[in-house]
């Protein structure tokens, strides 16, 4: 027998329960809970945000320059190469557009859950939809899960339902990318790799650009340790991220337009 | 062996079979499954004697829940909506309370307290529980309109099998 207080509980414990299973086994309902947290929590971190960048101003247009200057050499080593100005290259790259990308302050993130997730202060009215690719500076971050007209939610690569199709640099094979939920963000494994592939330690990793999410050659990390499961055929790859994602302060929407196109394929596949 | 146990246990198989195998297969008309469903499990646990633990009555409605839940793959709703209905009951008996209170060896059956305190009591009762699943269903109150009307539609049709149920059995206890 309990008392009237245990018999609360008891019953806010049943609720809990409950309300843990409706938000996690029942897609409608999931969807409408993360995007009302979204904007709620969106808006909150938003205003904590903008006075937490204030701080940080220097320090994000530092990291923005370097990383403008990076693009800029890249585009000046393309134009050498072709032999044309880099203006010529711009309109020539814009005549076949696959990929846009829409830059995001990151208002909200976790890293400590099993499954965590990021925010960003962009949404619908930038022409972000679900399940487009979010990457950063080095690396990715993670794929769109709700949006609204302001706000995004993304699924972080830490997440135990991430799996990034990648391939090892410069020799092509590919396999899933995931997170063990071991609650380290430095690393991730790279899985299905065929066990008679020559992997040496040190190799790169990089999106293969077999998923429309993502462009290839987004350079990932670097494997630095490699064993296989007995019984398994396939390698069990350790791989160190070169993205920290415990300070990203920016993101890129990775817009294809392609996707649709390539949707539509899939269903006409799908009715088959 | 105690014959309220046996009575409850009896109960609950039987009206989780009728809900599960009966009611959850009904369509009544195309736009049926959106607007009229029939709940009669509530049934079960709403004729637990006055006596059962609170601590029972939570496990037992949170449990009977759980498996409509299951065999309709809405995990958490009815389990949700029949805790939070058994959470409710003890004010809607003492609303209803009889000059003379309740025998706390009695069930509130239809035999022991007759048609109006009986039907005012499973409607309000099954109201509830019918209200919070919908509301839950529909999870915003945006769409406040279509979980009023989906509730009244599904609660009216639901009091009249529920009430057909119990002439049907119609236990003493």
């Amino acid at each position: 027998m309990f008392s009237e207080l245990g018999n609360l509980v008891l019953f806010l414990v049943l609720e809990g329960i409950s309300f843990y299973l409706i938000i996690t086994y029942n897609d409608a309902q999931s969807k409408i809970y993360h995007n009302t947290v979204n904007l709620i929590s969106g808006s909150i971190s938003g205003q904590v945000n903008d006075i937490r960048n204030y701080f940080s101003l220097k320090e994000q247009n530092s990291a923005l320059l370097r990383e403008n200057a990076k693009l800029k050499s890249k585009l000046f080593n393309i134009a050498e190469k072709e032999g044309v100005n880099p203006d010529e290259l711009n309109s020539k790259i814009q005549e076949k557009q696959v990929f846009s990308l829409v830059a995001a302050r990151v208002i909200n993130n976790s890293i400590s859950l099993r499954n965590n997730y990021l925010s960003l202060n962009k949404g619908g009215m930038a022409a972000i939809k679900v399940n487009q690719g979010v990457i950063g500076e080095n690396g990715i971050i993670g794929i769109t899960k709700a949006v609204n007209e302001n706000y995004t939610t993304v699924m972080s690569v830490f997440h135990s339902q991430t799996k990034i199709s990648a391939r090892i640099k410069d020799k092509g094979y590919f396999g899933s990318l995931v997170w063990k939920n071991n609650g380290d963000v430095r690393f991730m494994t790279l899985e299905d790799i065929p066990k008679h592939v020559p992997i040496r330690l040190g190799d790169q990793v990089e999106t293969s650009g077999y998923s429309s999410m993502f462009p290839g050659g987004i350079r990932l990390g670097k494997i630095v340790s490699k064993k296989i499961q007995p019984g398994s055929s396939t390698y069990e790859l350790k791989v160190k991220l070169y993205q920290d994602m415990t300070k990203i302060k920016f993101a890129y929407v990775v817009i294809n337009f392609e996707t649709p196109a390539l949707d539509s394929l899939y269903l006409q596949m799908k009715s088959l | 062996m105690n014959p309220a146990l046996l009575n409850n246990g009896f109960r609950f198989i039987l009206l989780l079979l009728l809900q599960i195998i009966v009611f959850n297969q009904l369509r009544l008309g195309p736009l049926g499954p959106y607007f009229l469903h029939i709940y009669v499990f509530p049934l079960a646990y709403l004729l637990l004697p006055f006596r059962t633990p609170r601590e029972i009555q939570f496990l037992l409605a949170f449990g009977i829940g759980m498996i409509v839940d299951l065999a309709m793959q809405s995990p958490g709703l009815h389990a949700g909506a029949s805790v939070f209905t058994m959470a409710v009951r003890p004010l809607v008996l003492r609303i209803l309370e009889p000059r003379g209170g309740y025998d706390k060896l009695y069930s509130p059956t239809l035999q022991r307290y007759k048609w109006p305190w009986f039907a005012s009591y499973m409607s309000i009762l099954s109201l509830v529980h019918i209200l919070f699943y919908f509301s839950m269903e529909v999870f915003t109150p945006l769409f406040i309109g279509a979980i009023l009307i989906k509730t009244l539609l599904s609660w009216f049709i639901s009091n009249l099998f529920i009430y057909l149920v119990m002439i049907i059995l119609n236990p003493l206890d």
